[in-house]
């Protein structure tokens, strides 16, 4: 059967392709994008305590640490939020972030995780981060890249102790809800 | 690849109207526009780079989500194919459909090929699936791509009209429980559980268990029961491990043992001129391990290995048989100097196929080997606008010997919002076991010498070890706008140039009629397809697919008449419309509507096949259903389907299955996640 060679022929091609290697940087700049469009997503369908929701003013949408967006946060200043203007904030130190309604926590403060957590308890703080295992230490949302495709884990239980509340349909769509 | 899971990805992307994705703006953020769920569709790592600028695949992709096969309230995988356009799915009884792409419909549809997680579900013994046979927890498929059009290039042989692949997700997408019960009229129930979880920070699994009871139909006759109650059992596992952020494995099976009833019409036995009808069991067993495992070599490197062993047995009144099949296939991508991705790939399959002899089939036991090759290559003539891919499959079976199935395919990007694409493929479907070196008993006559009655003379469809492969020469074009950010079109048309198709040739043995394969008809078949999506509000959606098919097909004068081709060019609709809307009426409460119109086509008189077709009316389908989620882990369904009537014929089936009117069927549903 003279199929043979010809699989033969292939196959030794195909692993001469293989001893070629160079290596190509990830897109961050396209990941971060989509990210910063989650924030907004994330802010939608949340329910803060009525006081907050009541408070005429900015939503405020802070950065701690590096930030990883660069311009793609910049077109969130046009949106709003429960008919409020929202307000980009970055900051280094933790200490500022409890005028925050939601806060992206960058892989930055990875060492300073309990201090943002401990600081953020017991108020209606959206914490996100793409920190792995953000959420089971007590984060309100954490980022997952599932196959390529971003998705995330919601801290419900924590969420509810802070007075938060999100939609059914955010719910739905999370990877996981603890 | 360009319809590879990871590309397909993407092509779901653009089905679900998110266009903007590859669109690259520099100053804003386009993102921001979009919904979540558009968000989780697309991808942002290296891999998804390439599988993004491929969004747009050159190719008739339209893809089922998970989300559409929920809210359709479907309960089988066939019946879900009818929300894609270009394809027919009629539905003959509770258990057997004709399911086809773009022409020659048929309980033996053979132009059609059918992968689940890229095990071959094609039956080589009559070039066909086993619809029934094709289950698998509806809840854990992904999506089901549905490629019209030659498929050859990528996936080998029988892809002459399309590819479905239906994928399951992954098993770190099944944590948790799933348990589901449904009951209906007409015997119809439904019981479902899925347990999956990790097992270790790198590895997930699954295990389900599923049991269906299909509700009986009517026979069209004298409207008495149609006997045609079906009852799959099956249980499977997944496990996906990801050892590195770039290695990834599955490994899965599944087994099912799947029983029920029917009316086999016209069963020829003795040597009765005339068919009797018998009242059979229905017995497929079968199962699977498949293995996959997946290595990124960066520079937009990868190889993909994967396996499996299938064996599947089927004993009823007509056919008796079991196949073992172990495939083998190497997959490599890599990108060649920054504008080119180049895909290559090499294949085994060793196919084992054991027969009983029944009244109505004769097969001989086989043994038969597949060698094959592929190479594909995508090339970027101008950035981020036009893209040319050509690729060929060379295969060496053992009916035919070597086949080529190359395929040249343009992608221009004209403006961010549209896309446009053509191509020119040809693909061959290679015989079948029965058309080489089968027979199969269609009916029996009284033989006469004048008018002195001499016996009685059988008419057989004879194989012929001459047969050759069909052969389509097929020409496409598309194009995919997206007009608003909530309104998106995708149009497709095509030429198809047949040759070589199969038909059976009459000679006379003695008494008997020896109807041989030969491959006598040549023709086309042309088209359009047409799907639209449109999101009014965040609560509304709707979903329109529209094919239309005009077909000729002519036999060759010296080998028989007309009416062999002019029935297969009628036994599909010529027009074809789905309407599907989804209500979000309250934060817990969702109203779907599916609406389905089929022309009308011709049925064949399967105890006289040489007589006249029978003309099947159109009809009008409309399914609905309601969910109520009062909790998240709840979820509750009543569901209607063909609500509008109390049954039709949706199609004769050629011979086995007596007419048989689809009856209305309503069924309620609970399903519990936790």
């Amino acid at each position: 059967m003279h199929a043979k060679p010809f699989i033969t022929a292939l196959l030794t091609a195909l692993f001469l392709f293989l001893g070629t290697s160079l290596s190509k940087a990830d897109s961050p700049e396209l990941e971060y994008k989509v990210k910063a469009a989650f924030l907004l997503n994330f802010a939608k369908f949340t329910a803060w305590p009525l006081p907050a929701e009541n408070t005429p003013g900015p939503f405020t949408l802070c950065v701690l640490g590096t930030d990883p967006f660069g311009q793609s946060l910049d077109g969130l200043a046009e949106k709003q939020i429960n008919g409020n203007n929202i307000e980009i904030r970055r900051t280094a130190s933790s200490a500022a972030i409890g005028q925050c309604r939601l806060v992206f926590v960058s892989k930055s403060e990875q060492a300073d995780l309990q201090k943002v957590l401990r600081l953020t308890a017991g108020h209606p703080i959206v914490t996100v981060s793409d920190m792995e295992g953000f959420a089971a230490a007590g984060g309100t949302i954490e980022f997952k890249n599932k196959e390529g495709r971003l998705s995330f884990i919601i801290n419900n239980t924590k969420a509810r102790m802070n007075g938060l509340r999100f939609s059914s349909s955010l719910l739905t769509l999370a990877l996981e809800v603890l | 690849m360009f319809f590879s899971k990871k590309k397909a990805t993407a092509a779901a992307l653009v089905c679900s109207g998110c266009f903007q994705a590859a669109v690259a703006a520099s100053e804003t953020n386009e993102y921001l526009e979009l919904d979540l769920s558009q968000l989780m569709n697309i991808t942002v790592t290296s891999v998804a780079k390439k599988e993004q600028r491929l969004s747009d695949a050159a190719a008739a992709v339209f893809v089922i989500t998970q989300e559409d096969i929920r809210r359709s309230g479907v309960t089988t995988i066939a019946d879900a194919l009818a929300m894609a356009p270009g394809i027919q799915v009629a539905k003959i009884s509770a258990s057997k459909w004709s399911v086809s792409s773009r022409g020659f419909a048929g309980y033996t549809s053979n132009k059609l090929l059918v992968l689940m997680d890229g095990r071959s579900v094609y039956s080589p013994a009559y070039s066909g699936v086993f619809w029934d046979a094709q289950n698998t927890l509806l809840e854990d498929i992904d999506r089901i791509e549905v490629i019209r059009g030659p498929g050859g290039t990528l996936w080998g042989a029988n892809a002459v009209n399309g590819v479905i692949n239906i994928i399951t997700k992954n098993a770190t997408e099944t944590k948790g429980t799933l348990v589901r019960a449904s009951a209906g009229n007409g015997g119809a129930m439904s019981t479902a559980a899925r347990y999956g979880g990790a097992l270790s920070d790198t590895i997930s699994g699954r295990l389900y268990l599923t049991y269906d009871r299909s509700m009986s139909n009517a026979l069209k006759e004298n409207g008495e029961d149609a006997n045609d109650t079906w009852k799959p059992l099956q249980t499977g596992f997944r496990l996906d491990g990801e050892p590195a952020g770039n290695k990834e494995w599955t490994l899965q099976g599944d087994l099912y043992d799947n029983g029920g009833d029917q009316w086999v019409f016209p069963h020829w036995t003795g040597d009765s001129p005339l068919p009797s009808i018998r009242d059979d069991a229905l017995d497929a067993k079968g199962g699977n391990l498949l293995g996959r495992w997946r290595q990124e070599l960066g520079n937009d490197r990868a190889l993909t290995f994967k396996a499996y062993y299938d064996f599947n047995k089927r004993s009823d009144a007509v056919f008796n048989l079991a196949f073992d099949t172990i495939d083998l296939d190497l997959q490599y991508e890599t990108a060649l100097g920054g504008r080119q991705n180049l895909t290559m790939g090499a294949g085994y399959r060793s196919i084992t196929g054991d027969f009983d002899e029944t009244f109505q089939v004769y097969l001989p036991d086989r043994s038969d080997e597949l060698h094959s090759a592929f190479l594909q290559d995508e090339i970027n003539l101008v950035a981020d606008r036009l893209w040319l891919t050509l690729g060929s499959k060379y295969e060496h079976n053992d009916y035919t010997g070597s086949e080529w199935q190359p395929s040249a395919r343009i992608l221009w990007k004209p403006a961010d919002r549209h896309s446009l694409w053509t191509s020119v493929a040809r693909a061959v479907r290679t015989p079948a076991i029965v058309e080489q070196h089968g027979r199969v008993l269609m009916g029996r006559y009284p033989a006469s010498l004048g008018t002195t009655p001499i016996g009685i003379g059988d008419i057989n469809f004879t194989g012929n070890p001459d047969f050759d492969s069909e052969i389509v020469t097929a020409y496409e074009a598309g194009h995919r706008w997206q007009a608003t950010d909530t309104l998106s079109f995708d149009l497709a048309l095509f030429y198809n140039d047949y040759d070589e198709i199969y038909t059976a040739q009459p000679v006379q043995s003695g008494l008997d009629i020896d109807s041989v394969f030969v491959n006598a008809q040549s023709g086309s078949g042309r088209g359009v397809e047409l799907a639209a999506d449109w999101k009014p509000r965040s609560w509304l959606s709707f979903a329109l697919a529209y094919s239309h098919l005009e077909m000729d097909l002519t036999t060759d004068a010296a080998v028989g008449s007309q009416a062999g081709s002019d029935w297969v060019t009628k036994a599909s609709p010529r027009h074809q419309v789905s309407l599907r809307s989804s209500i979000a009426l309250a934060e817990n409460w969702r109203l779907n509507l599916w609406l389905r119109h089929v022309d009308t086509i011709s049925g064949r008189n399967s105890t006289n096949l040489l007589g006249d077709s029978r003309l099947l009316d159109a009809y009008t389908l409309l399914d609905a259903n309601l969910i109520w989620t009062p909790f998240r882990e709840l979820e509750v369904m009543l569901a209607g389907q063909n609500l509008l009537d109390d049954g039709q014929v949706r199609y004769l089936s050629e011979y086995q299955t007596p007419a048989t009117e689809i009856e209305r069927g309503v069924y309620g549903k609970v399903t519990w996640r936790f």
